[in-house]
């Protein structure tokens, strides 16, 4: 067998050898200048291009980001060992790119699409630019299709869209990555592939974030993509560009996509890191004056095509980590302008013991409505509605002792709600459980149960629902569409089991 | 090797004016005396009296272009501005300057040819060409003019064949 594989290898070596046309190669040239922090400045390479790919003589790879009158600033995408002034430079004429495949799936890989979770090399016979176009308007379709992310709360009142761009925001530790991490666990089965950007995070983090996928067979549809603490600031500043185009590859394929760039603040910080030390001019908080555009030109790639196109479509998750909750900062105002949403997580509600911490009021889905079920619409009714009106009631009522019937009521059910939407880590519900504890909360079923009661009571009606009655869970995935045929069954169900 | 502030300096310099020998001469004297460059890039010592040194030393068209260098802190640049300079005269006389690596030197034939090439290529009248023997390249030739290298050297094309292989 080893023989035979030896035997291969030359012939293929020997082929190679002998077909290999002997032409005189043409080289563009420069010289360093000056070099450190992964920065060089190159004389020469008059006809380099922004954004193009340049070797260095130890064979470290650069990319062209300042065009001046004599020289060019190039970042490094290696180290910078063995190089210093007076080292030569190449132009490759190429932009810089990754390597795409179906191979990528279940891999761990950094930002420049290498593979380093030890399982060997991966096959890859294209290679996509990370910097790419938009799709332009005619070849997109409007979001209509949903995608679940299996958590109550925002599924019901904040809906995203296959296609759809819907930020992630909140302090640290409020449960951000979470959500995220949920949301590809949901996907289990739903023919989506998911990309997990990982930007400027401790290795330990991503590790455990994958065992997490492995150990929930997550691996199986996903991809991450890896730029640690440790990587260099244009490593960092690629891996979201890098992610994107391997998600292009999937929906170019026709293939839903959902891409997380966990998080966006480091991105912007590593991208700040690169123009200071390019010498751009700063601007507010020492952001380069482009900060805005090196977002909006990330998330304007995730889109749903139409039918001519493929059908494909990204759907974007992107992180951003606030500072004491204030969302008027530069980076979260930037983000959240180009977003079609946000969800919007408070350390108060999280201390409290409502997680997922979600902000009712300060979060909003643009364009994921269109695409909720009719059967979650029906359900979730007024949800949102009587959760603001229960906060609002909640402060005003906080000191008095004596409530009118109509408020305790009020009281009542909202607590309840906000027991219902608590959801345990790496639990996503599939939709039809969704859809009846919803139908149960909104018509007011669940008010005699004590609320230190209502977890027990949902699982133990759910168990009843898949025990007893699986039909109705069946129809609700099938018909998607909520019948009063179908209510009336499930409130019959309900008051059954009940007794 | 050329700098952004070189070349500014350089063309300076042409616009200057000064003659080819006070130019070689002031090369001559910076190049063989290290300790004079010191003194004339020490902070410490005034410039009245480096320029007295100036005065006394270098030709009176080179003078004034050496004391604004003296007072820049960029004298030990003189080399770097020539070298600017030395292409920005020769753009003047439409002329070019290449290099020539080779492992057999080619005979004049041969380097006529080139010449010829790099002319007609570069659009110029006239080409400089440096000889340089370099056995490293095994065999053939490296062909450098401006930015460009013309490489049809053997270990060029080891290197590019090395690059086939192992390209994934």
């Amino acid at each position: 067998m080893s023989n035979v594989k030896q035997n291969d290898i030359i012939s293929v070596l020997k082929s190679e050898i002998e077909d290999y046309d002997r032409k005189m190669t043409v080289k563009e040239t420069g010289t360093i200048i000056n070099i450190g922090d992964g920065i060089a400045a190159v004389y020469g390479l008059d006809h380099a291009m922004y954004g193009e790919l340049v070797e260095f003589e130890t064979g470290v790879r650069g990319i062209v980001q300042n065009l001046e009158q004599k020289t060019i600033g190039c970042v490094l995408l290696g180290s910078d060992y063995g190089l210093t002034e007076g080292s030569r430079v190449v132009r490759t004429k190429k932009k810089a790119g990754v390597p795409v495949s179906d191979h990528l799936i279940g891999r761990v890989v950094d930002a420049l699409g290498s593979p380093i979770d030890g399982k060997g090399p991966i096959e890859a016979n294209e290679f996509f630019p990370i910097e790419n176009e938009a799709p332009g308007v005619c070849d997109r379709k409007s979001v209509s299709v949903p995608l679940q992310t299996g958590i109550l709360a925002i599924d019901s009142m904040f809906p995203i869209g296959r296609g759809q761009r819907e930020l992630i925001i909140g302090d640290r530790q409020t449960g951000k990555t979470s959500i995220a991490i949920d949301t590809i666990l949901n996907q289990r089965g739903q023919e989506v592939i998911c990309i997990y950007v990982a930007i400027g995070q401790k290795a330990s983090t991503v590790a455990k974030i994958v065992s997490t996928l492995n150990k929930h067979g997550a691996m199986d549809y996903s991809i991450v993509v890896s730029a640690f603490a440790s990587d260099l600031a244009p490593l960092q500043y690629i891996a979201p560009y890098a992610g994107t185009a391997m998600a292009e590859y999937f929906m170019k394929r026709g293939k839903d996509v959902l891409i997380v760039y966990d998080d966006l603040s480091k991105h912007a910080v590593a991208y700040r890191t690169m123009s200071l030390l390019l010498e751009r001019a700063p601007g507010r908080e020492a952001y380069p004056g482009d900060v805005f555009y090196l977002h909006s030109r990330l998330l304007e790639r995730s889109s749903r095509l139409d039918e001519a196109h493929g059908g494909g479509s990204i759907t974007a998750l992107p992180i951003i980590e606030t500072l004491e909750g204030d969302v008027s900062a530069y980076i979260p105002t930037n983000v959240i302008s180009i977003t079609d949403g946000q969800i919007f997580l408070e350390s108060e509600l999280f201390f409290a013991g409502i997680r997922p911490a979600v902000n009712v009021g300060l979060s909003v889905s643009r364009v994921g409505g269109a695409a909720q079920t009719k059967a979650m619409k029906k359900s979730a009714g007024s949800l949102r509605i009587d959760l603001a009106q229960f906060r609002e009631m909640e402060i005003f009522t906080q000191f008095s002792s004596e409530l009118d019937r109509s408020t305790k009521d009020l009281l009542d059910h909202g607590n309840r709600i906000v027991e219902l939407l608590k959801q345990p880590l790496s639990k996503p519900l599939p939709l039809h459980e969704q859809v009846i504890l919803l139908y149960a909360a909104n018509n007011r079923m669940l008010n005699d149960i004590p609320v230190k009661q209502i977890e027990t009571f949902r699982n133990d009606l759910m168990e009843y629902f898949r025990t007893k009655h699986p039909q109705i869970l069946e129809e609700i995935d099938t018909n998607i569409a909520l019948t009063d045929e179908l209510t009336s069954q499930i409130k019959k169900i309900i008051k059954e089991f009940k007794k | 090797m050329i700098t952004l502030k070189a070349a500014n300096y350089a063309k300076a310099l042409f616009l200057l004016g000064p003659k080819e020998e006070s130019i070689q001469k002031s090369k001559q004297i910076l190049s063989e005396n290290s300790e004079l460059v010191k003194v004339l890039d020490n902070p410490v010592i005034k410039k009245r009296e480096k320029e007295a040194v100036i005065d006394d030393i270098f030709e009176n068209d080179i003078r004034s272009f050496l004391k604004v260098l003296c007072a820049r802190q960029y004298i030990r640049g003189f080399g770097r501005i020539l070298e600017a300079y030395e292409t920005i005269m020769l753009d003047s006389k439409n002329m070019i300057k290449a290099k020539l690596s080779y492992v057999t030197r080619p005979d004049e034939g041969e380097l006529e040819r080139i010449k010829d090439m790099i002319c007609n290529k570069y659009k110029k009248t006239g080409v400089i060409l440096e000889l340089e023997e370099d056995t490293s390249l095994i065999g053939g030739f490296v062909l450098t003019v401006g930015d460009m290298e013309y490489d049809k050297s053997m270990k060029g094309i080891l290197s590019e064949l090395q690059k086939t292989l192992v390209w994934r």
